[in-house]
């Protein structure tokens, strides 16, 4: 990397703030003193700049950074020696590894978007009152999120395992034993839809609070009149609720479905070595840069997985915009 | 209008709020405790993966006896967690600025890596005085490289063996079997009687992978199966010896040979079924014997070596196993002591203390004149028996290119995929170290 | 968790994976002891503490400052260079974490280096968290009515004035909300722990756990026993403010 750091500091730190020096400089000399409209926008960047610095150094220049690397291709068993050019990227498009990832993590992508958010929006709904109880259930199904990734891979695997797994319990004996043996986790067949369905289990309370906090804040009043225009609750959801949900529904889509590319601590513990084909690309990125010592095939996956998310998310915002209601 | 000053209480939480993140942020900056006392003389850093059992309360011990005889000399111990000393914990030390004097290293493509790098003091210079004598001529092989001696081998293990439930052997009346087809003959056997004849945690791919490894070594023959796995040219994954390991493993597969959930459990609690008396067979290595002897001291258990392969072109009696040890950094300030500190730890007296904790030792005389267990001494005559050591994949070469091996007959265990067809997208999955190689 | 809270008390690793869902044969507290000992969770918890509580002060803290500035001044750039921000949202950490730790490794730092360091965690935490909580802060401030601040402005009292005594205060249903998840993202991080701390005297709790897992073998009955001990603090803060939770999402996105 070297050099690349300075360019990057004085490309998005130093230039910067000679563009906004010079413009304050420039009003003052066209409206007289130093004006209350100049000191007011340069509060403005006064406030923005620490989270600005935070964001350059920590997302914006390692991102260049890793672009960097992945043009460093490592020569040799022992990766001594290294030669610059696109071979990583000749590297990327033909590993079979890549292609199974890519593909895992649309299914993953389509799966979550149901178990998840749809699933978060339905239980919203359903708990929308702040009828006694129902804040404790919404406690309880927030709790997952805060349990260690360790412990939920522990926990279901004593629950779907065959061999004196709760489940394979449970289906004995309401008389379906011939799902009993089901390899929930230990075939390729079941273990990506399988671990879909926790994640389900893990990430729907998240969603459902953000449902729930869109949902408070539709007008009461608005409720109220469509009842008495004699609207029963299926209705009333169907027609008032849930088109005023659409923003947050679409940052909701957001999140998951970026998320969902950045998939990485579930798999990792459910499935350290993707023996069952669940490799993903975060974990096969992760899994170039602690196992096999190499980096620079990592950030060319790396560059790919960012090129997709940045696509997604221009894709879904796209939607926003025509909707043409929600900042992003 | 709003007054503004007349807010008291957001005050008090604003200032508070301020006043303990700054706090926390200048406790975060301050000077980190220094782990050991500097004015002490000569410090030797010594990295390692023991962090359980006896086996970490034994290096303590002997951490601190050297210590003790050595006056102004303090090593002190750095461990981590084994899986990450195994991918990047050692590799982050290794070239660090403050490199460690001493480290856990294996033998075989890991070890030529850090002689590669860099990272390797020769230790041909102290091994001229009969040290190199004390440990199995076998290992010769693993520490060895380009006429260079590096490793001072500390453990020997035998990472495949078939483990049996011995209460179930004798009930069915099973003898040990001669050769694969025999062996074979006794799974079906098995499962005919209602008991899972192989259970294996086979999560991390490791377990069954290893044991895959030996069974191509036993086909191919050792120098064929090294070359192969270090990509030498020419050579393909989807070699005919290998197709036909992966086929005798679907075999088994085939009728119902192993626990349903292999590829689901970790290595661990893939011996519950052998433990609870539900299957009869486990390939792991013999690092279980120590567990099972904490642990469940009542299970009654034997084992034999992978039966001869019959028409294998290598060595039919082979074992499959690591040799691994300690290194000296090339960097190291204090190259002298630190070697002392490996002539003490493979001494034969400080061996045998590893072997009454149930290790097994690469040191000849550390098995004289002690009382060993019976099953010791079977290994021990396994180890004395000049037949060939094998070095599992995933150890002996570039773990990219074992681990699409390993998958590859995890794939086929459970009948999802054909073996020659496995082969095929774990032989694409390589072609990039292949590239590298050149 | 209750399961997990049940489990903690049994004695063996092994009984843990024979049965599961069998009540403790006896019931044993040397568990939580010997965890704490080995994970040497006095310590780590501690570390834990500063990193979680220093990410929680700068992030909080930037995070509003920028936010206010997003959502009530006025400047040229501003709508884009909250997109910009926003990009962070979206971004993987995987992505950059290589060149990350290479950044950090070359900065001296109290006799060492920076990445080795706990102001590390806490400035990448930050920056990590930093999207999120711009969003949901700024959001919440535009939901605010302006007639305050402007009554603010008449009585004398600049940017700085109006952010402290005004906004702030008023913002704090959201700054619960972020707090909550920055403490348990900050809390619960492994990947860029395990890659910057070498030093065991500042490893957080994530790091101490690690010595319950072997080379083939894991202490379960300990490792669950410690993360019983890891989670309770967390949740506590959660049942908590789990109200605030949802007043501060719900405030913040009422649109005038």
């Amino acid at each position: 990397m070297g050099f690349f750091p300075l360019i990057a500091v004085i490309l998005f730190v130093v230039l910067p703030a000679l563009v906004v020096l010079w413009r304050a400089v420039r009003m003052t000399r066209t409206y007289g003193a130093f004006e209350r409209r100049v000191r007011r926008e340069l509060w403005g960047y006064m406030f923005v700049f620490p989270a600005y610095l935070f964001f350059v150094f920590i997302i914006l220049i390692p991102t260049f950074g890793t672009f960097w690397l992945s043009f460093k291709v490592p020569l040799g068993q022992f990766a001594i020696e290294f030669r610059h050019g696109l071979g990583n990227y000749v590297t990327v498009m033909r590993d079979p590894n890549v292609h199974e990832a890519f593909l895992n993590n649309t299914f993953y992508l389509f799966a979550t978007l149901i178990v998840e958010v749809l699933v978060g929006l339905i239980m919203a709904i359903i708990l929308a009152d702040d009828r006694r109880g129902f804040h404790f259930f919404r406690l309880l199904f927030f709790t997952p999120m805060m349990l260690s990734m360790v412990i939920v891979s522990l926990l279901w695997k004593f629950i779907l395992r065959s061999e004196g797994g709760l489940l394979s319990h449970t289906l004995n004996a309401v008389g379906l034993s011939s799902l009993a043996d089901t390899p929930w986790m230990a075939h390729p067949t079941f273990t990506l839809p399988t671990i879909c369905l926790i994640s389900g289990w893990i990430y729907a309370g998240f969603y459902l609070i953000l449902f729930h906090a869109a949902i408070r804040r539709i007008p009461p009043s608005l409720l109220e009149s469509a009842r008495l225009d004699g609207c029963n609750e299926f209705q009333l959801n169907r027609h008032v609720t849930l088109p005023l949900m659409k923003d947050v529904s679409i940052v909701c889509v957001l999140i998951c479905a970026t998320g969902a590319f950045k998939a990485f601590d579930l798999f990792y513990v459910m499935s350290p070595s993707g023996a069952n084909h669940t490799e993903m690309v975060a974990t096969y990125l992760v899994k170039q840069i602690l196992d096999y010592d190499d980096p620079y095939y990592g950030s060319t996956i790396a560059v790919l997985m960012t090129v997709v998310v940045f696509a997604l998310s221009l894709i879904i915002t796209a939607f926003q915009k025509r909707t043409d209601r929600l900042e992003f | 209008m709003i007054e503004w000053h007349k807010i008291p209480s957001s005050r008090l939480y604003v200032f508070s709020v301020l006043t303990l993140g700054i706090g926390l942020l200048a406790i975060a900056c301050s000077k980190q405790q220094p782990s050991i006392d500097e004015e002490s003389g000569i410090t030797l850093k010594f990295v390692h993966s023991i962090t359980l059992g006896l086996e970490r309360d034994l290096m303590d011990d002997i951490v601190s006896e050297f210590n003790a005889a050595h006056e102004g000399v303090t090593l002190i111990q750095e461990r981590m967690e084994a899986d990450y000393y195994e991918d990047l914990g050692v590799i982050k030390h290794l070239e660090s600025g403050n490199p460690p004097d001493l480290y856990f290293e294996w033998g075989g493509w890991r070890l030529k890596r850090c002689v590669a790098k860099g990272w390797a003091l020769d230790l041909t210079p102290y091994m001229n005085d009969g040290w190199r004598d004390r440990f199995f001529d076998i290992c010769s092989d693993y520490m060895d490289y380009e006429g260079g001696t590096y490793l001072s081998p500390n453990g020997l293990d035998i990472t495949t063996l078939l483990f049996y439930n011995a209460d179930l052997f004798q009930e069915l009346e099973f003898q040990v079997p001669a050769d694969w087809p025999e062996f074979v003959e006794l799974c079906k056997k098995t499962k005919a009687a209602g008991i899972i004849p192989i259970t294996s945690g086979n999560e991390e791919v490791w377990p069954m992978g290893n044991w895959a490894a030996h069974i191509a070594s036993r086909i191919v023959g050792e120098d064929h199966y090294a070359d192969i796995l270090s990509l030498k040219e020419g050579t393909s994954l989807t070699d005919p010896g290998f197709v036909k390991t992966l086929e005798m493993l679907k075999e088994i597969g085939d009728f119902g040979g192993y626990n349903s959930d292999i590829n689901g459990l970790a290595a661990v609690q893939g011996q519950v079924p052998l433990l609870q008396g539900h299957a009869l067979f486990h390939p792991i290595g013999i690092w279980v014997m120590d567990d099972w002897a904490k642990d469940n001291p009542d299970f009654n258990f034997d084992f034999f070596n992978t039966p001869p392969i019959p028409g294998g072109k290598g060595d039919q009696s082979s074992l499959l196993g690591v040799v691994s040890g300690y290194m000296v950094h090339k960097k190291s300030l204090h190259p002298d002591l630190a070697v002392e500190f490996l002539k003490y730890v493979s001494s034969p007296e400080v061996q045998r203390r590893f072997l009454a904790i149930g290790h097994s030792s690469a040191t000849k005389e550390a098995f004289d004149g002690v009382e060993l267990d019976p099953k010791l001494a079977r290994i021990r005559e396994m180890l004395k028996s000049g037949h060939a050591i094998v070095p599992p994949a995933d150890t002996g070469f570039q773990i990219g290119v074992s681990e699409e091996f390993y998958k590859a007959a995890a794939a086929v265990l459970v009948g999802y995929s054909e073996p020659l067809e496995a082969l095929e997208r774990a032989e694409r999955g390589i072609t990039r170290f292949r590239r590298e190689a050149k | 968790m209750v399961w997990m809270v049940i489990s903690a008390f049994k004695p063996t690793s092994i009984e843990i994976i024979e049965h599961p869902w069998a009540l403790p044969s006896q019931w044993t507290l040397g568990n939580f002891t010997e965890a704490w000992s080995r994970a040497g969770i006095g310590k780590t918890a501690m570390n834990s503490v500063i990193v979680t509580g220093g990410t929680l002060a700068a992030t909080l803290g930037a995070a509003s400052f920028a936010a206010y500035g997003l959502s009530r001044l006025v400047f040229p750039g501003r709508d884009r260079l909250y997109i910009l921000l926003l990009l962070g949202l979206i971004m993987p950490i995987e992505a950059y974490l290589i060149p990350l730790y290479e950044q950090f490794r070359v900065v001296p730092y109290l006799g060492g280096y920076l990445n080795d360091s706990r102001l590390a965690l806490i400035l990448i935490y930050s920056g990590l968290g930093m999207p999120l909580a711009i969003y949901v802060l700024r959001a919440f401030m535009v939901g605010l009515p302006t007639s305050l601040d402007e009554s603010a402005t008449i009585d004398g009292c600049g940017p700085l004035g109006v952010f402290f005594w005004i906004i702030l205060p008023l913002s704090r249903p959201a700054l619960a909300t972020i707090g909550i998840f920055t403490a348990l993202s900050a809390w619960n991080e492994f990947l860029v722990a395990v890659l910057f701390i070498r030093e065991p005297e500042i490893q957080p709790l994530t790091l101490g756990l690690q010595s319950f897992f072997g080379e083939r073998n894991t202490d379960y009955h300990l490792l669950i026993a410690a993360l019983s001990m890891i989670v309770l603090p967390m949740f506590a803060l959660y049942a908590l403010f789990s109200r605030q939770i949802v007043s501060g999402l719900t405030a913040g996105a009422v649109k005038e």
